[in-house]
């Protein structure tokens, strides 16, 4: 299991786009992938409407969390993903 | 039928007369049925097949609309595409079917509803509006489970205005825009679908009109203003004359604001004014730069603070303002400080109720009380000043110990900001808006003190006359070409040329072509106003002639009313106008 810290950057927060973003990224990987909220509250990453639902603004930190086979090749996705503010 | 009146928002600008069409969606599906356990399978092959129908109207709507609309409209309808693979959406409904022996219909408005009130609950007006696109996907299921037909948009076949609940970005990606004159729709808001929409289509629209739907039948006549906000039902014959007339100036003045609005504005014999915008937001920012905007006289950052329960950070500040920055790149963007208080109420600053909120605890009396939140926008954006070129504005100030003691937080921001050793733009200049009397009648002494000032008309003009103007009441009263307020104009304008620093206007005086020809001869450098008033405001520039605005406003200052005043202007319009 890894677990890594990012912060949302954007203006609407993590709205339709990067969650979309997201899944699609995530839901080829067999592995788990959850987001976590500072809050304790989590969402499965390959599903946007988990993802929407957690409600993230501009600047709000979350954890992201893959476990599985292929968990490292999956942070290292995400990690890209962030990077690159989901190509916004 | 006699002729109504129906007011609402209007969220994109433009005249359109028509036809309405009344947009309604199928019948609503019977969704508290329940089933019996034995139909159970047969009831989740129903929703599969559903789910298989709305997924092929998507692909069919994401063809035909990558052709007409941009990328980032066909994600909003892909997106929809994605709540029907989400493994928390459909799964979950199935879940009820077998478990709870819900019907589809129910199950899905079950699910839908769940998610819908989580985004609907949130506190980013973004999100909450995101609750559209779940229920749209939720109603596309349901009519595919009920079979029914209803109204396709896509099979207009003339122009219309169309009269609607509310519209879905489905659609509108159906829509021929050729054959949309405009939208009214009940509900919806400035940051809506429709409004989004109609606005990147240039479609005019009026929203949030309660009674449309029962109050107009279709085919019925339509005048739809949505400079105004309204829509006419069956106009009388000289209220369409009246907006034939309006049409056609319309359609005139547009052809020669839109020459003008991509140069740089000045007058005909060479003396510059700079046309800047009024912005809140990002989505303003981008769209004054398309209108023509010269730099920004005045950024609300009270936008920022809304739509949230508690005030933002740092950080979240500097994005926003950074961006702002970085938009404008070389050109002057002024940031006024948080003007909260008066008519702008944000709950979790604890203003609280006040008997007259307008000479109350607001804007820089509260910034100064409130340090911290205070201290926190100066930092945010100081350190957004490094990535374009940023001024700070103070409102309200009144006196020159409310300017010395902004100030002094300045220099104590700087100063934090020198110890994280964070950049930020040491030439920074800080200027104040002039809305008080009193600050007009101190500017010389103001003057020592501040980079630049700016007039704030709106709030000027109700101090200098005591008048509120959204009392019915009084409101004639309320006029800033009313010679005190244009000699007290005079009178900044004096003190800013003797102290050799910038003079702009930002209110609605600042965007008015009546009051243009006066303000240039009061000698303002920068006129600030609504994005939507940029090229007219620089054609009326380009018409004027320096000297004369000169000898104008000494006249108009020495004018016994505010008619005196207009009568004068009008004038050397008309005189001046002809000449181009």
């Amino acid at each position: 299991m890894i677990n890594k810290e990012f912060t949302i950057d954007g203006q609407y927060g993590f709205h339709l786009r990067p969650a979309q973003v997201m899944v699609e990224k995530m839901s080829p990987f067999t592995c788990d992938v959850k987001m976590k909220k500072e809050d304790g509250t989590e969402a499965d990453a390959k599903s946007i409407l988990g993802l929407m639902s957690l409600g993230l603004n501009n600047g709000q930190k979350v954890q992201m969390e893959t476990n599985g086979a292929d968990e490292k090749k999956a942070m290292a996705t995400l990690e890209e993903l962030f990077r690159t503010n989901f190509g916004e | 039928m006699s002729e109504r009146v129906y007011q609402g928002i209007g969220v994109s600008d433009g005249i359109r007369m028509g036809k309405a069409f009344i947009y309604r969606r199928a019948p609503e599906p019977d969704t508290n049925r329940m089933i019996k356990q034995e139909q159970a399978e047969q009831e989740i092959s129903r929703l599969d097949r559903a789910v298989e129908h709305a997924v092929l109207e998507i692909d069919e709507l994401v063809a035909r609309a990558s052709k007409t609309l941009g990328d980032d409209k066909v994600a909003v309808i892909k997106g929809q595409k994605t709540f029907l693979s989400d493994p928390a959406y459909c799964p979950q409904m199935k879940k009820l079917i077998q478990e709870k022996l819900f019907s589809s219909e129910k199950a899905v408005r079950e699910v839908t509803d769940r998610y819908a009130g989580v985004f609907e609950g949130m506190e980013n007006s973004y999100m909450r509006e995101r609750a559209a696109d779940v229920r749209d996907a939720g109603n596309r299921l349901l009519q595919h489970l009920s079979g029914a037909d209803c109204v396709d948009l896509s099979k207009l076949d003339h122009p219309v205005i169309l009269v609607a609940d509310d519209l879905a970005p489905s659609d509108t990606v159906r829509l021929d825009r050729n054959l949309i004159r405009a939208f009214v729709t009940r509900r919806g808001g400035k940051t809506s679908h429709t409004s989004i929409f109609a606005r990147s289509l240039d479609i005019p629209a009026v929203v949030g009109v309660q009674d449309i739907m029962d109050g107009v039948t279709d085919g019925e006549e339509l005048i739809l203003d949505g400079n105004k906000g309204i829509c006419i039902a069956s106009p009388n014959p000289e209220t369409v004359k009246d907006y034939h007339a309006k049409m056609e100036q319309e359609r005139r003045m547009e052809e020669v604001f839109r020459r003008y609005a991509a140069q740089d504005a000045h007058t005909h014999d060479g003396k510059r004014v700079i046309a800047a915008a009024n912005i809140g937001s990002l989505s303003d920012a981008e769209d004054s730069l398309k209108k023509g905007a010269e730099g920004v006289g005045l950024f609300r950052t009270e936008q920022v603070y809304l739509s949230r329960k508690t005030a933002p950070d740092e950080e979240t500040q500097y994005q926003v303002y950074r961006k702002i920055a970085e938009c404008f790149g070389s050109k002057e963007v002024i940031v006024r400080t948080l003007d909260v208080g008066g008519d702008k109420e944000i709950s979790y600053l604890g203003i609280g109720k006040e008997t007259n909120p307008f000479l109350g605890y607001r804007a820089i009396r509260y910034c100064l009380d409130r340090k911290e939140i205070f201290l926190t926008q100066l930092r945010a954006i100081l350190r957004a000043s490094a990535f374009g070129k940023l001024s700070v504005m103070f409102p309200m100030i009144s006196g020159i110990q409310e300017l010395e003691a902004a100030k002094a937080m300045m220099e104590e921001a700087k100063e934090q900001l020198r110890r994280r050793q964070q950049p930020f733009d040491e030439s920074i200049r800080t200027g104040i808006m002039i809305e008080i009397p009193s600050a007009a009648l101190m500017a010389d002494v103001l003057a020592q003190e501040a980079d630049f000032f700016s007039i704030g008309t709106n709030d000027l003009t109700q101090y200098t006359l005591a008048v509120d103007r959204g009392n019915e009441k009084v409101s004639y009263l309320y006029n800033y070409f009313d010679p005190a307020v244009v000699r007290l104009i005079h009178r900044v304008s004096d003190a800013a040329h003797q102290a050799g620093i910038p003079l702009g206007m930002c209110g609605a005086m600042a965007g008015d072509p009546l009051a243009i020809p006066l303000l240039v001869g009061l000698g303002l450098s920068e006129l600030s106003m609504p994005a939507g008033s940029l090229a007219q405001a620089k054609y009326t520039v380009s018409m004027l002639e320096s000297k004369s605005c000169g000898e104008l406003a000494a006249k108009a200052v020495n004018c016994r009313s505010a008619g005196a005043i207009r009568d004068l202007l009008q004038e050397y319009l008309q005189k001046h106008g002809e000449q181009d």
